[in-house]
């Protein structure tokens, strides 16, 4: 299979609007997680939420035609954002738009008083009023398979491409933090009491967050500077609905396909994890990385920064760590200060700066998902 | 070989024949009276949201119990318009609505629009791809070429593909169908043949 190129890189987060910005916080050790009260919790929670007011702005930036949703605003800003870095044309039938998402506007079900049509609840209709409104002449897909989704979506668009069933593909990943979702991951337990700690022996679940994180896929490249996406899979592990595979299965499966992609089996200069903060998460997936032979491959968590945007995540983190490829920085992993029996290896903790070819992006989920894509330089 | 089962209320059709037909008066508890017409002893699936049982009922049929493929080669592609909307209103209605945050944990796992992959992965041992999309081309050409695509570069050598709809008792309908490696060559005709039947179906609507 032929490489695709990722174009342009585009998000935006607590830490701010575009990717420029986001990794110069994320340089200065800025983490986006700020204590807050949530109906679906008993005591307060750590989240990254986005600021009233940058929100505030998105009108100003975008300029709607029709009313729009929060999330649908954070797609159209990073639309927007990913449209000004490259000559892409979305009425062009050869372009499509991919959105990835876990729960789209599922805050819409919280309120009785608003002008969007409730139908906007359906992942297909709110992506369908977004892909008009940047003008997209084919019907948009939505990808939304749990905390895969954002790492689905770059991988699905690159499997159009290398079919022909698209030349180049938009890919945008989002969502949002509701009393929703805190109130699935409090119920389960799986919410961490404080600040999440991901791969840490005192890790005690997830901090929610939300984001949003796009790119535009092609077959060619737009520039001799643009990353390549070489490998990637997915991958099920057929055990529980809401534990990961005890024995990291199907994790170690979609990563050892994903390496047998490259050439000669290469191995990535750096891991960037899933790291949820929860316990069973973070254990399989370093039981992973031993299993699949990447055991002194430096990895990172960026769920310290971001917390844990569900659908978006995957991309998001892509997106982050594409840049820190081109950068030739690994991240420290916020959070982290204890190896614990179960975490078999520790996750970088300081900004390193090493010369650097690739790296592997990783996500699990609910479900028994597990997808991974590996992105490389193209050789100067 | 190829193998598809379309389910809409009060029937299910297994390669074009009438499998199940539920009783004039039993069209409320369909999916139960469906369930033991299968015959199988499978606790979850009364744990399961309607979503799910759909999805779980309409594979039931067509995926062989015992199979050539390797799970890792074994895939499976899932679309949908309504996704969870009907799970998550429920799920809303009893934990905001009612403000019990403890409602149910396992029932927040259904307002995900894939848990239908979890159930199915575990159900039928399935592990290489699996992909949840959603969109409002009601046909199955898009899971169509996306499978030939993974067959092809995926080395997939079987999968699941399937549109599924839920939105109240009496409008749901979903459409499956088992592909082998040795079906892609018939294929298009295939998928051209089940568009037909299924989707000039009256409730499909497109916006």
């Amino acid at each position: 299979m032929s490489a695709t190129y990722i174009t342009s890189a585009e998000m935006l987060s607590p830490l701010g609007i575009g990717l420029d910005h986001n990794f110069q916080q994320i340089k200065a050790g800025v983490s986006g997680l700020k204590e807050q009260k949530s109906a679906a919790a008993r005591t307060p929670i750590f989240c990254a939420a986005i600021a009233e007011e940058q929100v505030a702005e998105y009108d100003h930036l975008i300029q709607p035609t029709v009313p729009l949703t929060k999330l649908e605003k954070m797609v159209l800003v990073t639309a927007k954002r990913l449209l000004a870095q490259h000559n892409f044309d979305p009425r062009d039938p050869k372009n499509i738009f991919i959105f990835c998402t876990t729960k789209g506007n599922i805050d819409l079900l919280f309120e009785s008083d608003t002008l969007i049509p409730k139908g906007r609840i359906l992942f297909s209709d709110s992506a369908q009023v977004m892909a008009r409104q940047l003008g997209f002449t084919n019907l948009p897909i939505v990808v939304s398979n749990a905390c895969i989704s954002g790492v689905e979506g770059i991988l699905l668009g690159r499997q159009l491409i290398q079919a022909g069933l698209c030349q180049q593909a938009m890919v945008i990943a989002a969502d949002l933090v509701t009393d929703f979702t805190i109130s699935g991951f409090y119920s389960l337990k799986a919410y961490a009491k404080g600040l999440c700690r991901p791969f840490d022996k005192d890790r005690t679940g997830v901090n929610l967050g939300e984001c949003c994180a796009g790119v535009i896929l092609s077959g060619k490249p737009a520039s001799s500077k643009d990353l390549k996406i070489i490998a990637g899979t997915s991958s099920n592990d057929a055990n529980h609905m809401t534990a990961p595979s005890r024995e990291a299965r199907g994790l170690s499966q979609a990563i050892q396909h994903c390496l047998s992609q490259t050439e000669e089996d290469q191995l990535p200069d750096f891991i960037s994890a899933h790291g949820t903060g929860t316990r069973y998460n973070d254990a399989m997936e370093s039981l992973a990385f031993q299993q699949s032979g990447l055991g002194e491959i430096p990895f990172f968590s960026l769920k310290g920064i971001f917390g844990h945007t569900l659908g978006a995540a995957g991309l998001l983190e892509t997106v982050v760590s594409a840049e820190a490829l081109k950068q030739n920085t690994i991240l420290p992993s916020i959070g982290f200060e204890n190896a614990g029996e179960d975490v078999k290896y520790q996750p970088a903790t300081q900004l390193v700066w090493s010369p650097m070819k690739s790296f592997l992006k990783t996500a699990s989920g609910f479900g028994g998902g597990n997808a991974c894509l590996m992105v490389e330089k193209s050789p100067s | 070989m190829a193998s598809y089962c379309i389910i809409q209320p009060s029937t299910i059709r297994h390669n074009g024949q009438l499998l199940f037909e539920a009783r004039v008066g039993e069209e409320q508890s369909f999916f139960l009276e469906a369930y033991r017409y299968f015959d199988i002893n499978y606790p979850k699936f009364h744990k399961m949201d309607r979503f799910c049982q759909l999805g779980f009922l309409s594979a039931l049929p067509i995926v062989p119990e015992k199979r050539l493929a390797a799970p890792s080669k074994t895939g499976v592609l899932l679309a949908s318009k309504s996704g969870s909307i009907h799970t998550d209103q429920h799920y809303y209605e009893k934990v905001f609505a009612a403000d019990n945050i403890f409602y149910s944990p396992a029932q927040f796992t259904y307002t995900l629009p894939s848990a239908i992959l979890g159930e199915l992965c575990i159900k039928h041992n399935i592990q290489g791809e699996n992909y949840f999309l959603l969109h409002g081309m009601q046909n199955l050409d898009l899971l169509k070429d996306y499978a030939k695509q993974l067959f092809h570069s995926q080395q997939l050598d079987a999968c699941l593909i399937g549109w599924m709809d839920y939105y109240t008792t009496d409008h749901f309908q979903s459409c499956y169908l088992w592909v082998e490696r040795e079906d892609l060559i018939n294929l298009d005709t295939i998928i051209i043949n089940i568009n037909k039947i299924c989707f000039d179906y009256g409730k499909a609507t497109v916006s």
